[in-house]
């Protein structure tokens, strides 16, 4: 593994916790998921092509993850959800400025939306992935992530009251 | 007739090109109802945006964060070894790893080297004291040598960890020497064979790693130490 490729990978560790909790919407499994992540990518750095963005290989490496462990974990009994855990939200007791309720109301509206508009908000609009490689990472077609992401961010604006 | 959401998005996202956006703002100039949807995608991608900022640091940062930087200063692992509780002579072993990987060990055995001073013995001592590690050469047998490391035990031998193959069959070893004037004596090895497909090595090295800790290797040395001890 290359330093560049570890020091990005460092760099990258929130947006991948981020990605992890938008799927599992549990703090728990996302910290699981990200471990895993961590170890994949350093198992098969040498297969990433250095021409291309290490973001989208990372999340397509954690979202086959989830998808490994929701398939194990369909006889484990309910999931918890993130509303009922509310320190999911980063409630940091930062002063609580204006910038921060907006924030704290932003995130509370993303975790109330079904999963896959959640994922692909996160993708795109926080960790600023292109159409096309949210589409590679979610295996669809750009098309329908075009079209699902709209739904999303119409679904957002109604949620926080901005249409 | 009215311009779709997902165009909108499209121009909203910075996803159409120069060319395409300056022409769908021109056609939404006068179209209150567009510039309406228009200003919805913007706002939440900037409300959404500013969540990129917002990353506190996470109490599991740090294992992570040793986790890889141990795996960037260390040679490719397979996934499934403990790279963290490997004993420092690990390093330099890249070149071993990455044969490993197509490799499972089928027996350690003594004696691929002649001690009776046979032909394969001089040129292996040889090799021994003169090659920094990294480099390699042919011996007269036709074996394969490279050095993958140098150190000291805690008893003070000098030893060396090479990987050598020879018609298809392929083996690490550590020989040590107690003085310049003593030859070096094989104190491990590992004798491979070639597996079809991908093969996870770890406990092969496992095995080597326990040796290692059992003498108290030391970290490999660095090429000026090594040189000096090379010299004597």
């Amino acid at each position: 593994m290359d330093a560049a490729f570890g020091d990005t990978l460092v760099r990258l560790l929130p947006n991948l916790r981020r990605y992890a909790l938008s799927l599992t919407r549990r703090p728990d499994l996302a910290e699981d998921l990200v471990q895993i992540t961590v170890e994949r990518a350093i198992a098969h750095a040498t297969s990433h092509d250095a021409s291309q963005r290490l973001e989208p290989w990372l999340f397509r490496i954690t979202r086959n993850a989830f998808i490994d462990m929701t398939r194990r974990q369909r006889t484990e009994g309910t999931r918890v959800d993130i509303t009922d855990h509310p320190d999911i939200l980063f409630t940091d007791g930062a002063a609580t400025t204006e910038a921060r309720l907006m924030l704290q109301a932003t995130q509370a509206a993303i975790v109330r939306l079904p999963v896959d508009q959640a994922e692909i908000l996160t993708l795109v609009c926080i960790e600023g992935l292109s159409y096309a490689e949210a589409a590679e990472v979610l295996d669809l077609p750009k098309g329908t992530v075009m079209s699902r992401l709209s739904r999303a961010r119409l679904a957002l604006a109604n949620a926080l009251g901005i249409m | 007739m009215s311009i779709d959401d997902i165009t909108l998005m499209a121009l909203a996202d910075g996803e159409l090109d120069a060319t395409e956006a300056r022409a769908l703002e021109a056609r939404i100039a006068n179209d209150p109802d567009a510039q309406a949807r228009l200003a919805h995608f913007r706002e939440t991608r900037a409300r959404l945006a500013a969540l990129a900022q917002d990353a506190p640091p996470h109490p599991g940062d740090a294992a992570l964060m040793a986790r890889i930087h141990v795996a960037r200063a260390a040679p490719p692992v397979p996934a499934n070894m403990p790279a963290a509780a490997a004993p420092a002579a690990n390093w330099n072993r890249a070149p071993w790893v990455a044969l490993a990987a197509g490799l499972a060990a089928v027996a350690i055995t003594i004696g691929w080297w002649q001690s009776d001073g046979g032909p394969g013995a001089d040129g292996l001592q040889t090799a021994l004291v003169s090659l920094p590690a990294g480099e390699g050469t042919v011996l007269e047998d036709g074996t394969d040598l490279t050095v993958i490391a140098s150190f000291r035990t805690s008893e003070g031998l000098f030893c060396r960890e090479i990987e050598a193959t020879r018609a298809g069959r392929a083996r690490l070893a550590v020989l040590c020497r107690k003085n310049a004037a003593s030859p070096f004596e094989e104190r491990f090895a590992l004798d491979l064979a070639p597996l079809e497909g991908y093969q996870p090595a770890s406990g092969e090295l496992e095995g080597l790693d326990a040796f290692l800790t059992g003498i108290g290797a030391g970290a490999p040395l660095t090429p000026e130490d090594e040189a000096a001890a090379l010299a004597r």
